[in-house]
């Protein structure tokens, strides 16, 4: 999967495949010249336009045709999704057009990421107390990816989870169920006792209607929004 | 007797207190040779701090140390005779045991005949209230071992006569560290469970990320770090402040290509001040709630004893077809000037009119029972958080760190 491969963050290049020469057009010579000059950073059609002088018509079939060729690709810029960008084909966006190791098109590849965090949380869960490297190298050593992560990356992950409250950094003391660890490193632990437990605690505010309530800074006592004629407080008294 | 038995009990335990005298005088200061030299020191100071008048008078008014939890049962005041009320007490105010009719006589003071005023004693419902909300919180965070212990030291250091010196500084010290960390998190928990709410889950990370950086941070990190479409973070951000729930910064790069920067940050001084705000709007929104639905009851009540007056039906007819309807609207609106009215009367109509017709009267005395007890449960889990919020301000909690301090002395 192309995807998994974009992960590795490798920079394929091929082999020096420059036989174009034979079979450009002179326009189309100008337009892969342009898009190739950009190296990574891919460029807008406009500004191709722009650049070359050459009508519409001109500039959108030898796109085309580069395309069909194989010359060139398409990619979507994630700063500016409308717009048609390309790159030449032995190139790979850079981070600013893709947003990153995680996105996919122009998205976040949220399933991927889910998954990889439910992942990461069972590891943490099943061995109560581990490092960074301890999560890379079990991930390593399990297989389930057949591709590789980085430190970073996992960091990252690592990171979110914290900020969802499913996991806790802590130090460690290097005592007691820190024995593994030596003192002073970060390393993570779960947070629910039991995992499974259930919802965490809600606050008192949270669980009634006001809590939630979006309109909260209209509600006045007497008026169109108010605790009596408040639809929320009805759907939530409703037995 | 069992009043006074009862009475006693909550004084012993300090739930009650005299009453403040009701007119003052401003006296010199009065010596106090009272008890333990710990009661000394402090209330000394009090008396010299009193500079204003107003103060003065509170502090006149307010009953000494010792006479605040002083109890004398009628017979002993009689027997006593006059004895003025300068006079030390040798009460030890600290001690928890009950009063030793032995004790009093020849010693301890009141005047004859005075009748003494009894009051809730807020302070220590506070203080109890307050010890329990953060032992609670600890048996969540760690387990009941650490809440049991934390409770023996809560308890402990109320009384600083019965401690041993050494142990009371530990604890004292760390113990007040711990209860500014422990009401921080409790805090914080609040803050962001109604964020999550609100505002979802992406939204949670983002306060969360916010929350524990302190610092401002740029749109685009923010969407990294927290896993958000960089599309979808601005949108999230833009709400929360609209809300005012975070800060924002515009930052304008002049360079090449001119660059606007959004920055972000929680401002929890701030904030806290909103979160109690909303708090105490819900809390009115509940009670209000509460009184609406009784209102309904007895609106429901009268309407069914009396007569179905034919006008009424007609009416009712009128409402449930789209033309009668919009006669119904114009209706009161030429009865009714302000729109608003116009509004809450039809909808307390529909209210009244469906409850009426679709419930008998077990089920709405049911319904109305559930109601209650959720409303009012809901007021009462509200209202601690409105302390933990109210009471532990910044202000107020350099206020506790001062008091340890001194204490410590």
């Amino acid at each position: 999967m192309s995807r998994l491969q974009a992960l590795s963050s490798m920079k394929r290049k091929r082999p020096d495949s420059d036989s174009p020469s034979q079979s450009l057009t002179e326009h189309e010579r100008l337009l892969y010249d342009l898009i190739r000059s950009k190296q990574d950073m891919a460029i807008w059609t406009r500004d191709m336009k722009r650049e070359t002088n050459l009508p519409d018509n001109v500039v959108n079939k030898s796109l085309k045709s580069l395309q069909a060729k194989k010359l060139i690709k398409e990619v979507v810029n994630i700063q500016n999704k409308g717009r048609k960008h390309y790159i030449a084909a032995d190139f790979e966006p850079s981070k600013e057009i893709t947003g990153g190791t995680w996105y996919v098109d122009g998205n976040l590849d949220a399933e991927f990421i889910n998954f990889l965090k439910k992942h990461c949380v069972k590891i943490i869960y099943e061995q109560k107390v581990v490092t960074l490297e301890g999560i890379l190298d079990t991930i390593k050593r399990s297989r389930a990816f057949n591709v590789e992560f980085t430190t970073q990356q996992i960091e990252e992950i690592v990171n979110a989870l914290v900020l969802d409250n499913e996991i806790m950094e802590v130090k460690s003391t290097g005592m007691g169920e820190f024995d593994s660890v030596p003192v002073g490193k970060v390393c993570y632990t779960c947070k629910n006792k039991g995992g499974l437990k259930g919802e965490p605690k809600m606050g008192a505010m949270a669980s009634i209607p006001c809590g939630v309530c979006p309109q909260i800074s209209l509600c006045t006592p007497e008026g169109v929004i108010s605790p009596r004629t408040c639809v929320y407080f009805t759907k939530w008294l409703d037995f | 007797d069992v009043v006074q038995e009862s009475l006693l009990k909550l004084l012993t335990a300090r739930y009650i207190e005299r009453c403040p005298a009701p007119e003052p005088v401003l006296a010199a200061p009065v010596k106090e040779e009272t008890t333990a030299k710990k009661r000394g020191p402090k209330s000394a100071k009090t008396n010299e701090e009193s500079e204003t008048i107003g103060q003065r008078v509170l502090a006149a008014a307010a009953p000494m140390e010792a006479q605040r939890f002083l109890f004398v049962t009628n017979a002993e005041a009689a027997v006593r005779g006059e004895k003025r009320m300068d006079d030390s007490p040798n009460v030890r105010v600290g001690e928890k045991r009950k009063y030793d009719a032995s004790e009093l006589d020849g010693e301890s003071s009141v005047e004859e005949d005075e009748v003494v005023l009894w009051r809730a004693n807020f302070e220590e419902f506070i203080r109890r209230l307050r010890h329990k909300a953060c032992i609670e919180n600890v048996r969540e965070r760690l387990d009941d071992g650490a809440a049991i212990v934390l409770r023996a030291v809560l308890e402990a250091t109320r009384i600083p006569l019965s401690l041993n010196h050494i142990f009371e500084e530990v604890m004292k010290s760390k113990e007040g560290r711990d209860l500014k960390t422990i009401i921080e998190l409790v805090q914080n928990d609040e803050v962001e469970s109604i964020v999550l709410k609100r505002y979802g889950r992406d939204a949670y990370r983002i306060f969360r990320l916010l929350s524990k950086n302190g610092h401002l941070v740029e749109t685009d990190k923010i969407s990294d770090t927290t896993f958000v479409e960089k599309k979808d973070a601005p949108k999230i951000l833009y709400k929360l402040w609209k809300d005012e729930y975070l800060h924002m910064e515009k930052l304008v790069v002049a360079g090449a290509r001119q660059s606007q920067f959004l920055l972000w940050k929680v401002k929890k001084p701030t904030l806290w001040e909103h979160v109690l705000d909303e708090m105490f709007h819900a809390a009115l929104n509940l009670s209000q709630r509460v009184a609406y639905e009784l209102e309904k009851e007895k609106e429901n009540e009268t309407v069914n004893t009396k007569d179905k007056s034919p006008r009424l039906n007609i009416v009712v007819h009128l409402f449930l077809t789209k033309k009668g309807l919009c006669i119904l609207i114009l209706l009161i609106l030429v009865v009714l000037p302000s729109l608003n009215n116009l509004i809450t009367v039809y909808v307390q109509f529909i209210n009244l009119h469906v409850d009426k017709q679709v419930m008998s009267r077990e089920e709405r005395l049911n319904r109305l029972r559930s109601v209650r007890i959720l409303l009012e449960s809901s007021l009462l889990k509200l209202d601690d958080a409105l302390m933990l919020f109210h009471d532990f301000r910044e202000s107020s909690l350099l206020k506790l760190d001062d008091a340890l301090l001194l204490s410590h002395d």
